[in-house]
């Protein structure tokens, strides 16, 4: 029997974590924002390595009944279990937030296909405003030898079709931007949601990696009881609670309150 | 709830910017076709159509001003998702060391039959499980990193694109919002321009204008060969009245006008009081009469030599309007400065 060697229920945190983290995305201010969230879990990665780094060290120190054993190889748990909160705390926001994006995108997406027409008949009507002043002024021309007069006229006519054309130029860029941004829209669409997609992925993977860390320690702790047994079975330690089995770790939807 | 807003109220700029141009373009399509031939009445055709462009210019500017400034808000609709860099230790060196450790563990204890000693065996077996599965772990932890920090860098490289074209977008429109500004004051000049050069080729080539000082302007009836107009004198002859609603005018706005015209043996004459709107800060008198007489010309426009009760000689032109009771009124005179010298307005038979 391998005894569950912790007692806090750690992955109850996890779970308690992605169940808030709506509430942090919509916060997002101070402590919950991401910078903060990455410090946190840098800091608590950091902790945890030293701890994981020397435990070995300071077991070789102890003898096998010395209830510092089961303390020392409980807190390098413990940093584990806080570190994997931390990185799952920092990966759920990422994801709310990159959910929120592949949102917007879309949403843009979907203006910018219904403005698409209107860009269009935009360009048109300037070119039609180009081609009605070049009329007018073409019919003053017919008069202008009639009345001289007209000539003064004439002039800001032939300046208001350079005008037009400006604006005929502008209306005409406005279209191929657009057009390149409806392309390039798309392609951020798919982009974010391969980005979004990989991010669940990671948040799976920090999870599967406390596991396999909580799993470890739980094996390191049943050694060191063995070991213990093996010089003083007297002084075998009573096998804790069994430690609850982590949840599995998925994102909440977007905008989850609690 | 914002957004909806937002479309709405572009659809509303783009709709009246689309009636307005409409409504421009229809007003007086033939407006220079008829520049040469229209004579004054083009004063107040060309106002109409300068009304109404100015009208569609204040729309468009108003459409391209709204649609600058949501394609600019749109530029941050996607924020930037930053990343933090990976901090993650290297445990590979430290779950080999342990493997390694673990293997030589349980070889040295393998063949001991002690029960105990199996026991811890099988721990070692068991913790030596652990630390492969979590090196084999280790790999689907830094392919999940390199995904996301791979997918990323193609999404946000796509998000500075997208935000480039947006900016693009935003200042082609805050660049076309002046130009259209400049356009719609350049039309207003062209109008006046248009109507100012129509009126000064409005003289009638059929015969001579007299000066307003000249002794022929007022000609003795027994000298006056009967001449007869190109249109029926009724569209002289009468009382005229400025239209209460949608009066035409071109320069001083009239406010009340009214014209007396009556003809005796091909010799007309009548009287003609009018009050105008002067500028702000112009103390000058808004009110104007004059008598006037001369004779009736064959042609379509008529002009008399006119004396204001001030004594200040000019001429009048009366031309009918496009209309059976409408007549134009176009008359200058050498009155003092700071008074109404001239205006241009149409009127409507009592």
């Amino acid at each position: 029997m391998v005894p569950a060697v912790r007692r806090g229920p750690p992955w109850v945190a996890i779970a308690a974590c992605f169940a808030a983290a709506g509430h942090l995305y919509a916060q997002d201010a101070g402590a919950n924002s991401l910078p903060a969230l990455q410090d946190a879990a840098a800091k608590s990665t950091a902790e945890w390595n030293a701890l994981t780094a020397g435990l070995e060290l300071r077991l070789a120190r102890l003898l096998p009944c010395d209830p510092r054993v089961r303390m020392a190889v409980d807190e390098v748990g413990r940093a584990a279990d806080t570190r994997t909160v931390a990185l799952t705390s920092y990966w759920n926001v990422v994801s709310l937030r990159s959910k929120a994006q592949v949102e917007a995108i879309r949403g843009l997406l979907a203006r910018e296909e219904e403005r698409r027409e209107d860009s269009t008949k935009d360009k048109s009507e300037a070119q039609q405003e180009v081609a009605a002043t070049s009329a007018q002024a073409a019919a003053l021309k017919a008069s202008l030898q009639r009345v001289p007069a007209l000539a003064s006229p004439q002039k800001s006519l032939e300046s208001l079709v350079e005008t037009d054309r400006l604006l005929a130029g502008q209306a005409q860029e406005r279209e191929t931007n657009g057009g390149l941004l409806l392309d390039n829209l798309r392609d951020l669409l798919k982009a974010s949601q391969a980005r979004q997609s990989a991010i669940d992925e990671q948040l799976k993977a920090v999870s599967a990696e406390g596991q396999r860390w909580s799993a470890y320690y739980a094996a390191r702790q049943a050694r060191a009881q063995i070991e213990c047994v093996i010089i003083n079975p007297a002084a075998a330690p009573a096998p804790p609670a069994a430690r609850p089995a982590p949840p599995i770790v998925r994102p909440p939807p977007l905008g989850t309150k609690q | 709830m914002r957004r909806a807003l937002a479309v709405l109220l572009l659809a509303s700029a783009a709709l009246a910017q689309q009636d307005a141009r409409e409504n421009w373009r229809k007003t007086d399509p033939d407006l220079e076709r008829d520049a040469a031939t229209a004579g004054a009445t083009l004063g107040a055709r060309a106002d109409k159509a300068a009304a109404e462009a100015a009208k569609y210019f204040a729309a468009r500017k108003a459409a391209l001003e709204s649609l600058a400034a949501d394609t600019g808000q749109r530029t941050s609709a996607v924020e930037p998702l930053i990343l933090s860099p990976d901090t993650a230790p290297d445990m590979n060196s430290y779950l080999s060391g342990q493997t390694r450790t673990l293997g030589a563990s349980i070889d040295t204890i393998a063949r001991d039959p002690d029960r105990g000693i199996q026991q811890l065996r099988q721990a070692l077996e068991r913790e030596r499980a652990a630390v492969a599965a979590l090196r084999d772990g280790l790999k689907d932890v830094q392919k999940a990193r390199d995904a996301v920090a791979q997918t990323a860098d193609s999404a946000e490289q796509a998000r500075l694109q997208a935000v480039d074209l947006y900016q693009k977008l935003a200042t082609s429109l805050k660049q076309s919002v002046p130009l259209t500004e400049q356009a719609g004051t350049a039309w207003a000049g062209y109008y006046r321009s248009l109507s100012d050069a129509a009126r000064s080729a409005a003289v009638p080539v059929t015969s001579a204008v007299p000066e307003p000082n000249s002794p022929a302007a007022v000609v003795p009836p027994a000298a006056v060969s009967r001449n007869i107009p190109t249109v029926p004198l009724s569209r002289y002859v009468g009382a005229w009245t400025l239209p209460t609603v949608g009066a035409h005018f071109h320069g001083a706005q009239p406010l009340s006008a009214e014209l007396v015209v009556r003809e005796e043996n091909g010799r007309a004459g009548g009287t003609l009081t009018a009050r105008f709107k002067l500028p702000p800060g112009n103390a000058g008198d808004a009110e104007i009469q004059f008598k006037f007489e001369g004779t009736f010309q064959s042609s379509r426009q008529q002009t008399f030599a006119v004396t204001t009760n001030g004594g200040a000689k000019g001429t009048l032109e009366l031309i009918p309007g496009p209309a059976f009771n409408l007549l134009e009124v176009n008359f200058s005179t050498d009155e003092k400065p700071g008074t109404v010298r001239q205006a241009n307005f149409l009127l409507v038979k009592k």
